[in-house]
């Protein structure tokens, strides 16, 4: 599973330019990039919003205190990445300057200027009545949410949305669960992985966005839903308010299927009075703007559990979903009718270290549903008990597989102490014998080390001595390669325009590595040195 | 904070400036809140406040004004404020009430506090100030300066006269806040941006613009026994208090001894 706290940001910055290019053309989007940029980088569009000119880079280190230059640089970075910054041609001056982009910079200015938050529709008087209220909304977000992860579980048919012709959703959860790894089919029926049950114990904001960034990247594939549409409807439901009622009138087709996807996860509500369409959006909804514009939002009061050092634990709930979760690491005592009490064993939180749940995980799980009356306790969770999962878990690693690299036949004692040096140099030693001449490295770090300006990579292979580096600048790679029984010496330049490469080097390393040359290797090796080293790996 | 005046802006321009700089502030975070306090002629008056000023996370009823852009809502309650200013009040000019207006911001600085779960508030006070200093009030802006260093409130202060004011380079110095007076008003706008948009957190990095540094040191030494003078001021008052208690401690005393006398001579 990837990083579940991989925000909005990050996944904006893996977009092709184009498609960011596009996205800015939505003051709201502007807008919540802006707030979730790091505080040092708010603060240099802020500066330079009002400038149509570019600055140099020492512009912008004048700014900042010389102590702090590691926040400059990391602002510099981001903006750079989210290509809110763009440096001008090098041709027309001498020193590289940097502005705005400009539809970004047109756009924030319009927020700026005129902002108001997208207007709540006013519903006529007829449909008040039977509007949904406050806590109507919040116990419809709640049960449907429960509905859904019970469906992961296996316990329920995945629940329903309010049927509203206009607006029919394609979105199938029992796909979009497979699809993010959370589920697995098995003939007709499909059973949660272990992905899966580590899914369950985050907290509801990862959740929602493992679901939406799933659900995004299907949009990507499927071609059903322009992706620039999801992104900047995300994106203007977090200037919304929660629990208000939106107009479907105004919404571009795009759209419409957006917020009929999105009803089905519970994060809109759909009200219908005659031929119009309302949508609400939910508390899971607030929950997740908070995300999407920078600041986690904490919930309080929801917690329901109660750990004892005498690993006995309670929980005031008797929704399923709940229990469920906590019979994942406890075994069921009793249950009363507001209160499910449970025992922490080894043999349970075993099974569910065993099926890929960490320690940590655990523990956090019992620290963010800590009830109330114990979550301003330190620790929230007894030490002891804390302790004790952790040690089980490390009872279950002693043994630690890392997958390595043997290098053995040296032709001397000296090309072996290089080797050592070099590996050691770069962190990549695990284990050396000098009386049998065997090294170890690390996967990881086998083919290359790469620093700012030059990568280069010394490699020791089997039965042979293959020597190999590489060094970049600014202008030109380098190639030199000692491959076994003959030298091969190869160099190639590269220009801005052009990019030139030699096969010949290519043939030659891709045969000490045992692997059939294919063009689209050279390819990739033209335009990204490290692309192809991984691919080598891989091969 | 409000401003009286802006000579060479004209008040149009002055608040669309303010306007667009309250917008930004807004944009910064979603956390961010604030409220304007507008001051005049012997008065002084919320403008504007961010719903859910006082109560972060409170759930709100409907309210047709919370799509209603601030700009408007502002720049009607300032026009409504030169209203009231042209309607009805003496001629004369009276001396702005700075003090009233800071300690009505360190009041809804101590409300939002109370109202909010979160603990981290990081406030600020922002003076966008033209008019001259009111030497009248000076010990109670004093207070109020040392009374928002003690709260850990920040004074910044943005001069729109040619003038300086030493009250609020005071303020800046005792709070840690910046003090800043623009050279060119038409450029306000920026100066609002890259300086006084600068959150507290942020502080920690970047340099702020040391404009007015030379003035600022002049003046601060120039003032210094001005400050002295006020602290001395409350140190006396104080001392004359504790002096006075001490004299009728010795009073007492000697009462005391008087009566025990009388009473040992009353045994004998």
């Amino acid at each position: 599973m990837q990083n579940p706290y991989f925000s909005f940001i990050n996944y904006l910055e893996t977009l092709p330019p184009i498609k960011i290019d596009k996205l800015y053309e939505s003051h709201w989007t502007c807008q919540a990039v802006f707030r979730s940029l790091p505080p040092v980088a708010k603060q240099y569009v802020l500066r330079l919003l009002y400038v149509d000119h570019g600055f140099p880079e020492s512009t912008f280190k004048s700014w900042i205190a010389k102590k702090s230059i590691s926040k400059h640089d990391a602002a510099l970075a981001s903006l750079a990445r989210l290509r809110i910054l763009v440096s001008s041609d090098r041709q027309t001056s001498p020193e590289s300057t940097y502005k705005l982009h400009p539809s970004f910079q047109q756009q924030l200015r319009h927020g700026i200027a005129g902002s108001a938050p997208p207007p709540i529709a006013e519903l006529p008087p007829a449909a008040q009545s039977s509007a949904p209220t406050a806590e109507s909304l919040d116990k419809y977000a709640m049960n449907h949410w429960e509905r859904l992860l019970l469906f992961l579980v296996g316990s329920s048919r995945p629940p329903t949305t309010i049927g509203i012709s206009t607006l029919k959703s394609k979105l199938n959860v029992k796909i979009l669960y497979q699809s993010a790894g959370l589920m697995a089919a098995e003939g007709d029926s499909s059973a949660i992985t272990d992905q899966g049950f580590q899914f369950l114990l985050l907290d509801m904001q990862a959740q929602l966005w493992t679901l939406l960034r799933e659900y995004i990247t299907a949009a990507e594939r499927d071609g059903g839903v322009e992706v620039a549409a999801v992104i900047s409807f995300l994106l203007q439901m977090a200037f919304q308010q929660p629990r208000q009622p939106y107009s479907c009138r105004d919404l571009t087709p795009g759209h419409q299927r957006v917020v009929a996807d999105l009803a089905q996860l519970g994060i809109l509500y759909l009200y219908q009075n005659g031929s119009r369409v309302w949508y609400y959006p939910t508390m899971l909804a607030g929950s997740l703007s908070g995300s999407l514009a920078g600041t986690p939002v904490s919930e309080e009061g929801q917690g329901y559990l109660l750990v004892e050092t005498n690993y006995r634990v309670y929980a005031y709930t008797n929704s399923p979903l709940q229990i469920e979760i906590l019979n994942l690491f406890a075994r069921p005592d009793y249950q009363l009718p507001n209160l499910y009490v449970a025992t922490i064993t080894m043999k349970r939180v075993r099974a569910a270290l065993s099926s890929g749940i960490s320690a940590d995980q655990i523990i956090a799980f019992l620290q963010q549903q800590a009830h109330p009356h114990v979550a301003h306790r330190t620790p929230v969770v007894p030490e002891t008990v804390a302790d004790q999962i952790r040690l089980w878990e490390t009872d279950m690693l002693r043994v630690k597989n890392t997958p390595a690299y043997l290098y053995e036949s040296f032709p001397s004692p000296n090309a072996f102490a290089t080797c050592v040096a070099f590996a050691e140099a770069n962190g990549a030693l695990l284990f050396q014998d000098p009386v049998k001449q065997y090294l170890a490295g690390w996967v990881a770090r086998h083919h290359w080390s790469r620093s700012r300006a030059s990568v280069k990579c010394g490699l020791l292979a089997q039965g042979w001595v293959a020597r190999h580096h590489w060094s970049r600048s600014r202008a030109s790679v380098k190639c030199g390669l000692l491959a076994q029984g003959w030298v091969a010496r190869h160099h190639w330049s590269r220009s801005r325009a052009s990019v030139k490469c030699g096969l010949l080097a290519m043939l030659a390393s891709a045969l000490c590595f045992g692997i059939k040359p294919h063009w689209q290797m050279v390819c990739i090796l033209s335009h990204m040195e490290h692309t192809y080293i991984t691919t080598l790996c891989a091969g | 904070m409000g401003a009286r005046s802006a000579s060479s802006l004209g008040i149009s321009k002055f608040c669309e400036q303010v306007v667009v700089f309250v917008n930004a502030y807004l944009m910064l975070h979603r956390r961010n809140r604030l409220a304007c306090i507008g001051m005049h002629s012997g008065k002084c008056k919320v403008l504007y406040e961010t719903p859910g000023f006082f109560q972060a996370d409170a759930k709100q009823a409907f309210d047709p004004t919370l799509s209603e852009p601030i700009g408007a809502k502002l720049v009607r309650s300032i026009k409504q404020l030169a209203e009231e200013e042209h309607n009805g009040l003496p001629s004369e000019p009276v001396p702005v009430p700075l003090s009233a207006a800071l300690s009505m911001a360190l009041c809804q600085i101590q409300r939002a506090r109370r109202g909010s779960s979160l603990q981290n508030l990081a406030p600020r006070i922002l003076c966008l100030h033209g008019s001259p200093d009111p030497p009248a009030q000076y010990i109670a802006i004093m207070n109020t300066f040392f009374s928002a260093a003690r709260n850990d409130v920040l004074v910044d202060s943005c001069l729109l006269g040619m003038q300086d004011s030493a009250f609020l380079q005071q303020a800046a110095h005792i709070t840690g806040g910046c003090y800043l007076r623009p050279p060119r008003l038409d450029g306000l706008l920026q100066y609002l941006l890259s300086v006084f948009a600068v959150d507290r957190f942020s502080r920690q990095f970047m340099e702020l613009p040391q404009s007015s540094g030379a003035s600022e040191n002049n003046a601060g030494a120039a003032e210094q026994p001005a400050a002295k003078s006020g602290m001395e001021l409350l140190l006396e008052q104080q001392g004359a208090m504790m002096k006075l208690m001490m004299k009728q401690m010795e009073t007492l005393a000697t009462r005391v001894e008087v009566a025990e006398e009388a009473a040992a001579k009353a045994v004998s």
